[in-house]
């Protein structure tokens, strides 16, 4: 990146609260220009304001020297403020009319109205912070459940910049043996050659396991995905519905009505949790249920939980038997459901047997029996899942894009190291590997398309 | 109208890069003169009696690929044709040469006076003229110290290397000079900041010479050359190579008592700023630099190279220095093979004005200062196939320059500086060149110590190599005017050829009764030569043929096409959609402004850098690629409306 000299930089201005009355309405002014422009506002600005001391002041107009508001008004010396720039901030009234007053007033004044979180863009471009960081602030105002918290404050307090740093620092260093190797023959005729495999090997493994915990570290952010499974008509899709709290999918009493599988965000007992509702297990049927029944496997196999769904009103059949068979293999925690309790509880003895580790909850989805059981049931088998705390977990698909180049990178490294393709064509894998895992941290010459993928998620005034 | 010049082109220096600079300018019809401090330094190699290397190599083939002088020249006075770095792979060896130092500036000159046009004449340029034209000014001529007050020209080119402001030291003896016993230029420096231009200072040093006679070579191994030399220019017919009588070099090293003499010797001038000062290349160090830096553990490797055929002096390469001679001769005598050996000469530092290479086009014409080029040493870089490289596309540029302006001036001599040319200057791009990496590196990233060319510092590295440099550039040369025409298509007949073969090798299995196990396999003898550590030669007893009779050369040129084959196809699809928009030039006078579509932000960073093409914009942080689509749509409808 070539810097640039700071006065060719605009001077940038956006509310920083929402939008709506409110108490306070914030107008941020970054940039070479912040301050000259809060005198220009704040007439009672004193000559020599100290930084980051709260004035009282009017508001005035650039324009015509009106009064806008009175307000609060704090400066910011660079680079030490949230941009790394001259910072301004005025704090007036909060209103929608008012607040668009002050913004107009600053632009009047001499600044640009910022883009979608051009403060944090500026903020990595000066230094303050890498990319992954920035991106965890996104996460943490978007965080919508206290797992989805947690893994943005992971992410933005810098746990997840430090392993990849960690592992293109790796890089770097075979990376630059290699490249010495190549341009000094004779001052490195010492190296130990036969270790760069293994030193390779080691790059790339570490890149795999931080990709592999992307589905834990996912689950954080967009809640754990639940899975309805069960035998045919077994009324999985009506507790779905009352789950989810309405209609969402065809329910029909002839057996494999349910042919895809159905996903649906649900809030229970205070956790954001994906419902997935599948096909029923069973042998037989058309080809697009059977695809269907193969989705079904998959999803128990990637399931947080699994809600286990039996009609207990009737002895279990072959093929309620063979249901049962994948529950109990499956190695996700399992909440059993014994449902249709309003046709009473004729096999429920003979699932329990087949079950016996797992707590049964006993349902009616036709009259409501048992629902908030169920809910109460399920929010603590989720609230018993690991929360990646203290782990270093993968929570953005952009992170386990760029790991997974450097994973397939690193590969074609070792064939080529192995397989007389030579040191300098090994190199151009661990070449590319390392700028894929600069990317996520933003070192190094970072790709515009990169910038702007992560900032256009930012709002204005961010 | 009416205005005479004496000279189209003025050449400020006959070192690496002006011979370049000259012969280039010169071949292109135009006159030439070429000022230099002594003419009977002209093409002097002031450090090694070598050329070539890792990465340098590449670039002398790439000179020569251009129609440059260094390759051929380099062929007619090799004493010792060396490959380095034989244990890896075609795109990362590089060629090297000994030759004999008096017969390579000799030969040099001989070049330079056969070709029409070109003269050379003894003097010091004290100033460079100029005068005022829209959006700046152009050169005018120069003014000299000793002959005619003025003379007038189109284009200067600056290739002074280290003699701007020069001054060297051995110890804490300092005197003023460009190079040992030669006159600095103290004006040109003035002068050239008179203009605006921001220089700066670096320092550098040579080795001490030996009396071969006091050397014990018994008692050191020896280093041959290659037993099948190759020839540096694509001109040179192998068959007829080497021309002159081969030579050895030795090898020694330094040890712990070495180090001990420098460290102290270093420590007594610790408090003299020539010898703690100034930036030196960081792979070209002093020795007492190197013991710094490296420490001393297992000693440094030290070349011992025959200065020429008639000559018992040596160069002991690995041992710059501008230690004191008294501390410098106790030092040599620490080494094994040189127990009593003589110095001819002290090894020196010296310290020099460069100009911070930021300020040039990649034309390397200085920015708002038309017909003005500056190459070589003096543009911050190291090394004499460096200094050629941007030599040649100085004159390359230079002619151009005049070419265009003499266009324009029977037109109307207002309009002489609006810029055209700048569309068809000569420009390499990173994946075409050496020259283009070293270039552009230097004029976007500027340099905080000598530059100097690595095999690393291209990106695509397997696509730049020695065996395919006039495939890569004779094209080019041969549209600049440089290359006639049966060259050109002696380098597509090679390229065929070289095809043909890879072509060949993919679709033969191997014949005779060791190969069966492969034939059985189905493995063409293209896969039985992807493996680690087999040549193209390795395959001739397996290979019924008829394949072509190819020199070494050729035969590396096929290696790597089959080795980089997955790479290089990759790649080439990657370069084949960049290609297309990168090359779009921006006009020198687009207002950015006036651009629909692009942002504030993105205007301002491209104001501030003025790219020249559309890839190097892409290149500027900041600019989106978006900003860069609405760039490329701007210049090709542009480009179309102009025709």
């Amino acid at each position: 990146m070539v810097p640039l000299p700071k006065k060719k930089l605009s001077t940038i201005a956006a509310v920083a609260t929402p939008a709506g009355t409110g108490g306070v309405c914030i107008v941020r002014v970054s940039g070479p220009r912040a301050h000259g422009i809060a005198r220009r506002l704040c007439p009672r600005l004193p000559r020599q304001p100290r930084m980051r001391r709260a004035y009282f002041s009017l508001f005035e107009s650039p324009a015509d020297g009106s009064m806008l508001d009175e307000g609060l008004v704090l400066l910011f010396r660079a680079p030490f403020s949230f941009t790394g720039e001259d910072v301004a901030e005025l704090h007036g009234h909060g209103g929608v009319a008012q607040s668009r007053a002050l913004i107009r007033a600053a632009l009047a004044a001499g600044a640009e109205a910022a883009g979608p979180g051009a403060f944090c863009r500026r903020a990595v471009e000066n230094g303050r912070m890498d990319i992954a960081r920035a991106e965890g602030i996104a996460e943490l105002v978007a965080a919508e459940t206290d797992a989805g918290l947690r893994a943005a404050r992971s992410l933005m307090g810098g746990s997840l910049s430090r392993r990849v740093e960690e592992i293109a620092a790796a890089a770097e260093d075979l990376l630059s043996e290699w490249e010495a190797a190549l341009d000094f023959p004779d001052e490195t005729a010492g190296l130990d050659e036969k270790v760069w495999h293994g030193r390779l090997t080691r790059i790339a493994v570490s890149a795999k396991q931080l990709e592999r915990t992307w589905g834990a570290g996912n689950r954080l952010r967009v809640g754990p995905r639940l899975v309805l499974a069960g035998p045919p008509n077994s009324g999985k899709s009506s507790l779905l519905n009352m789950l989810a709290g309405r209609e969402r999918a065809i329910v029909d009493h002839a057996p494999g009505t349910t042919r895809d599988v159905l996903e649906v965000s649900v809030d229970v007992g205070g956790h954001s949790i994906t419902l997935v509702d599948v096909a029923g297990v069973r042998d037989g049927g058309d080809r697009v249920e059977a695809l269907g029944v193969e989705k079904a496997m998959e999803a128990v196999t990637s399931a947080d939980v699994v809600v286990g769904v039996v009609d207990a009103s009737r002895a279990p059949t072959t093929m309620d038997e063979k249901a049962m068979e994948l529950l109990a293999n499956t190695s996700s925690p399992l909440v059993m459901v014994a449902n249709k309790k309003d046709l009473g509880d004729k096999g429920l003895a003979r699932y329990r047997e087949r079950l016996q580790a797992s707590s049964w909850v006993r349902t009616s989805a036709k009259t409501g029996q048992g629902i908030d059981e169920m809910k109460k049931e399920i929010a603590s088998t989720v609230e018993q899942r690991p929360t990646g705390e203290a782990e270093v977990l993968v929570t953005l698909e952009r992170h386990r894009e760029a790991l997974c180049v450097a994973w397939d990178a690193l590969k074609e490294a070792e064939i080529a190291l192995l397989d007389g393709g030579g040191v300098e064509l090994a190199a151009e894998g661990l070449r590319e590997a390392r700028g894929a895992l600069w990317g996520i941290i933003g070192k190094g010459a970072v790709s515009d398309d990169i910038l702007d993928k992560v900032f256009e998620r930012f709002c204005i005034g961010k | 109208m009416g205005v005479t010049v004496d000279y189209d082109v003025i050449v400020i220096g006959a070192g690496h890069a002006g011979c370049e600079a000259a012969h280039a300018s010169a071949r292109l019809g135009l006159s030439t003169l070429v000022i230099t401090p002594r003419l009977d330094r002209v093409g002097w190699m002031s450090c090694n009696p070598a050329v070539g290397g890792i990465g340098k190599g590449h670039l002398v083939r790439e000179v020569d690929a251009l129609g440059g002088l260094l390759g051929r020249v380099v062929d007619e006075t090799g004493i010792q044709f060396r490959t380095l770095n034989t244990r890896r792979g075609p795109a990362v060896r590089g060629s090297r040469a000994q030759c004999d130092r008096l017969l390579y500036a000799k030969t040099m000159r001989a070049h330079l006076e056969a070709v029409p046009g070109l003269e050379l004449r003894e003097d010091l340029v004290e100033e460079v003229l100029v005068e005022k034209a829209s959006g700046g000014s152009r050169v005018r001529g120069v003014r000299t110290a000793r002959g005619l007050d003025e003379l007038a020209c189109l284009a200067v080119v600056v290739a002074a290397g280290t003699f701007l402001g020069g001054v060297a030291n051995v110890g804490r003896r300092k005197f003023a000079s460009g190079r040992e016993g030669d006159l600095p230029s103290m004006g040109l420096s003035r002068s050239l900041r008179q203009l605006g231009l921001a220089l700066k200072r670096f320092k550098t040093s040579t080795t001490p010479r030996l009396d071969g006679r006091t050397v014990d070579f018994d008692v050191l191994s020896v280093q041959r050359g290659d037993e099948e030399p190759k020839p540096f220019s694509h001109w040179t017919d192998p068959e007829r190579f080497p021309l002159l009588p081969q030579r050895f070099c030795h090898v020694t090293r330094t040890n712990e008592q070495t180090h001990h003499i420098v460290r102290r010797g270093f420590e007594s001038l610790a408090d003299e700023p020539a010898v703690a000062g100034g930036i030196e290349p960081r792979y070209c160090p002093s020795i007492e630099v190197k013991l710094r830096r490296f420490g001393d553990r297992m000693g440094h490797t030290i070349y011992l190279e025959p200065e020429g055929l008639d000559s018992n002096e040596v160069y002991p390469a690995g041992l710059s220095t501008s230690l004191p001679a008294d501390v410098q001769l106790q030092m040599l005598r620490t080494i094994p093979g040189l127990e009593s050996v003589e110095m001819t000469r002290p090894g020196y530092g010296i310290e020099y004005d460069f100009v911070i290479p930021t300020q040039v086009r990649r034309s390397l014409e200085v920015q708002k200062i038309g017909g003005l080029f500056v190459a070589g040493q003096v543009l911050g870089t190291s090394g004499y196939e460096e200094a050629a490289a941007q030599g040649l596309i100085a004159g390359i540029n230079a002619g151009k320059h005049v070419r265009a302006s003499s266009n324009r001036r029977w037109w109307s001599r207002e309009s002489l500086d609006e810029d055209e040319r700048s569309g068809e200057a000569t420009i390499l791009r990173r994946d075409q060149a050496y020259i283009g990496v070293l270039i552009d590196d230097l004029t976007t990233s500027g340099t905080s110590e000598p530059y100097r060319v690595f095999t690393s510092r291209a990106e695509h590295r397997l696509l730049l190599r020695e065996d395919n440099a006039d495939f890569r550039l004779a094209h080019l040369g041969y549209v600049a005017g440089l290359i006639t025409e049966s060259q050109a298509r002696k380098s597509t007949a090679r390229e065929e050829m070289i095809r043909a073969e890879v072509e060949r090798l993919e679709s033969t299995l191997p014949s005779g009764s060791a190969a069966q196990k492969e034939r059985e396999g189905r493995r063409t003898l293209a896969t039985i030569l992807r493996r680690p550590g087999i040549t193209y030669a390795d395959l001739k007893e397996m290979d019924a043929g008829p394949g072509p009779k190819l020199s070494r050369r050729d035969a590396e040129g096929v290696e790597a096409a089959i080795k980089y084959a997955g790479y290089i196809a990759k790649l080439d699809k990657r370069l084949e959609l960049l290609g297309n928009i990168d090359s779009l030039e921006i006009p020198e006078d687009l207002d950015f402004s006036g651009v629909p579509g692009l942002s504030v932000e993105v205007r301002e960073k491209l104001e501030h850098h003025r790219p020249a093409t559309v890839g190097q914009a892409s290149r500027i942080s900041g600019v989106t690629p978006a900003a860069v689509e609405i760039l490329a749509s701007l210049l090709a409808g542009l480009k179309r409306a102009c025709g």
